[in-house]
């Protein structure tokens, strides 16, 4: 029972963690195609270095490590910062795919009905991009769920970190712990099926 | 500013976690190629028996988290009487985990060969063995070697979360230096640029192979 209600704990993450993440990772995206000097520079710096470190040791340093330079976050503001730029840095390079992906004609035919740059983007490209990256949205969905448990390191109480404690009372850590794999299981894996599906609709 | 004289004092600890690190990522990555191998070349069997129990394990490896399936492995065998060191554990799940997903990249890989090649294989008179050893496998390696580099690349990323068994790879070094020194700048900042110089040596070991491969012996037709 409590283990449910931790769960949903994981799982409050993840509006603000996607919502972030889509809104960031698609501006980052359109600024590395139209490849602005400075701003591409250190946003593809941002990205690889996201992408290169493992999601604890980024956790570590935002959590242990900020304070001493006199930035202190708590865990949960811990949890929803690092595991929205970790979204947001891997949902960036999803997306610019997706706009290398589109038809160049999209572009041309855009600016040929004189479109302002925003319409262009929010009117023709964007809709494209998500639609045809929506796998791989619901991909990154899946993976930040499970990343949500390793948050439990720096204490926040969710389900990972009470399923530790209740293993503690109990002694029982194959039903405790059985019991959490069952809550991610059941969320993600009809997520997984769904990205499948959503490929095959995709590529057809 | 940087207190290079503190880096130099614990570079021998960094690199002590980070042959650690190395030395998880090598075992696991060998054999989950092995367990990977197998699991997907099992896929191909169209008995039922042989493939509900690889989808379900494949399903569950996905859809949990790589922390919980390493608590189940640490904490969970020992109900069964198995009683397991932080590192035996550590292996066991990543080879599984890694494993997992490499059996996907083979059974795509064995699915994209071309049926003529098993036609011809049997053919030729070639026993199964021999068929896959030298006529399908080394076609199948070939096509999946920049999906298994990237994938060894996430097994290196994943190698961290070894650090809540507390075993000394440089996660786990990064912080114990980070609370003894409080200067978190060196302190994360050397594991940082260990982690990102593997991760950039395997993104360009997969441009690597990638390019190589673009480029076949160009046949002169007539």
């Amino acid at each position: 029972m409590r283990l449910g209600l931790s769960f949903l704990n994981n799982l409050m993450f993840l509006p603000i963690v996607l919502a972030i993440g889509i809104v960031l990772g698609m501006l980052i995206a359109i600024a590395r195609i139209k490849k602005t000097p400075v701003v591409s520079q250190i946003m593809i710096l941002f990205v690889e270095i996201v992408r290169g470190s493992p999601f604890l040791m980024i956790v570590f340093v935002v959590y242990f490590g900020l304070p001493y330079l006199g930035i202190k976050f708590d865990s949960m503001q811990t949890a929803v910062i690092v595991l929205s730029i970790t979204a947001t840095a891997y949902l960036s390079e999803v997306f610019r795919s997706g706009f290398l992906a589109i038809d160049r004609g999209q572009f041309e035919a855009a600016d040929a009905l004189g479109l302002s740059p925003f319409n262009k983007y929010i009117l023709v490209l964007i809709p494209q991009v998500i639609k045809m990256t929506m796998p791989s949205i619901v991909g990154q969905l899946v993976m930040t769920i499970k990343d949500t448990s390793i948050v439990s390191m720096v204490g926040v109480v969710e389900i990972v970190r009470t399923s530790r404690q209740i293993m503690q009372i109990t002694h029982r850590p194959i039903e405790a712990f059985g019991i959490v794999a069952l809550f991610f299981v059941l969320v993600c894996y009809p997520l997984i099926s769904i990205s499948k599906t959503l490929e095959k609709r995709v590529s057809r | 500013m940087l207190d290079f004289r503190l880096i130099g004092q614990y570079l021998p600890d960094f690199f002590s976690a980070l042959g650690m690190t190395l030395k998880i990522a090598l075992i696991s990555g060998a054999l989950s190629l092995v367990v990977g191998t197998i699991l997907g070349m099992l896929s191909l069997v169209n008995n039922k028996a042989v493939q509900t129990p690889i989808k379900l394990f494949n399903g569950f490896i996905r859809s949990s988290p790589l922390l919980v399936q390493l608590y189940l492995v640490h904490y969970g065998l020992p109900t069964f009487g198995i009683l397991l060191a932080a590192f035996q554990s550590a292996i066991i799940t990543f080879t599984l985990n890694t494993g997992s997903y490499i059996s996907e990249i083979v059974r795509g890989g064995l699915n994209s060969i071309d049926k003529g090649q098993y036609e011809a294989s049997k053919a030729l008179g070639l026993s199964w063995f021999k068929m896959m050893w030298k006529v399908i496998l080394p076609q199948v390696f070939k096509r999946i070697l920049p999906p298994l580099v990237s994938q060894l690349s996430y097994l290196i990323k994943d190698t961290s979360l070894a650090a809540v068994l507390s075993i000394q790879e440089i996660t786990y070094v990064s912080r114990s230096v980070s609370s003894t020194t409080y200067k978190p700048i060196e302190s994360y900042g050397v594991p940082m640029l260990m982690y990102l110089i593997i991760y950039i040596l395997f993104s360009l070991l997969s441009k690597a192979i990638v390019s190589s491969g673009k480029n076949p012996a160009r046949v002169k037709v007539a």
